[in-house]
């Protein structure tokens, strides 16, 4: 039972990075103009650098969550993954330190409504613990 | 740790070649890059004199919480914020007959310009911006007031 446990876990943890990854990634991609105008509300970034990030950043969380399944790109994806994680996360502590009634942008602007950043940095701290893990089993085992 | 970040910059460079072609195929809107912040100096500003002497009278926009606009809007204005934009687009949509749009929020909030620029890609047409907000309309018509 441990042993199958320690054998689908690496798999299940790279699944659920993957899948929010790509799924956050993929709407966000549709409407790169809607995602600048989220990234602009955290205030932090000015509209001219917001612009070209809304269609870079998708792609980058897209491309991470597929090369997470990938042997040859696998350990560079869970450093992207991770970082992307962890800038997110400082961005919504942030926004929610500084009091602003924001979507969070997160998956795009499908829910156009102000999201609760505790929700959002606690699944964000959930991914970035699988993601830590994933990367200490790798050293361990390389 | 070495391979995971040259694997690293692989990714990073890759990711740029879908967002060239997606930045080729939907380019950024002008507007976007021309409404960074709201400031009266703004393209889309219009001052309150000149919105009343709009003909057909503009639609106004009230793009604060739901609680602020129940204590009191401009008379006539409209409810639309992105906190329950889903909710609200209805309202407006039966409200708004094609004239020009004015939105404001407090004076002091960037709200109107978002709600702006989300009307727009929503092909709304022309959307300006009050930036006098709330606190303007008040000191114009005082009393002029709907709960």
């Amino acid at each position: 039972m441990g042993s199958t446990f320690a054998r689908i876990w690496p798999w299940l943890a790279r699944l659920a990075m993957a899948a929010a990854l790509v799924v956050a990634g993929v709407l966000k991609a549709r409407n790169p103009p809607l995602f600048a105008l989220d990234i602009e509300a955290y205030r932090l970034i000015p509209a001219a650098g917001a612009i070209p990030l809304a269609y870079y950043l998708p792609f980058l969380e897209i491309l991470a969550g597929c090369a997470l399944f990938l042997p040859p790109l696998r350990r560079g994806a869970l450093l992207v993954a991770s970082a992307l994680l962890l800038i997110f996360t400082a961005m919504l502590a942030l926004a929610w330190a500084r009091g602003l009634v924001i979507n969070c942008g997160c998956f795009g602007s499908a829910s156009a409504g102000a999201s609760s950043f505790a929700l959002s940095i606690a699944r964000n701290m959930v991914l970035l613990g699988l993601g830590i893990a994933l990367a200490r089993r790798a050293d361990g085992s390389a | 740790m070495k391979q995971a970040l040259r694997q690293a910059a692989v990714l990073l460079a890759l990711a740029l070649v879908p967002a060239a072609i997606a930045w080729w195929r939907v380019p950024p809107a002008k507007f976007l890059a021309t409404a960074p912040t709201e400031s009266a100096e703004a393209s889309d500003a219009v001052t309150l004199a000149e919105a009343e002497r709009w003909s057909p009278a503009p639609l106004w926009i009230d793009a604060r919480t739901q609680a602020e606009f129940e204590s009191g809007h401009k008379p006539g204005a409209v409810l639309l914020n992105e906190d329950t934009w889903d909710a609200l687009l209805p309202g407006f949509l039966a409200a708004w007959r094609g004239q020009r749009i004015v939105v404001y929020c407090s004076s002091s909030c960037a709200a109107s310009r978002r709600i702006a620029v989300r009307l727009r890609m929503a092909g709304a047409g022309e959307v300006n911006v009050f930036s006098g907000g709330w606190e303007g309309w008040l000191a114009a018509h005082p009393g002029e007031v709907e709960k």
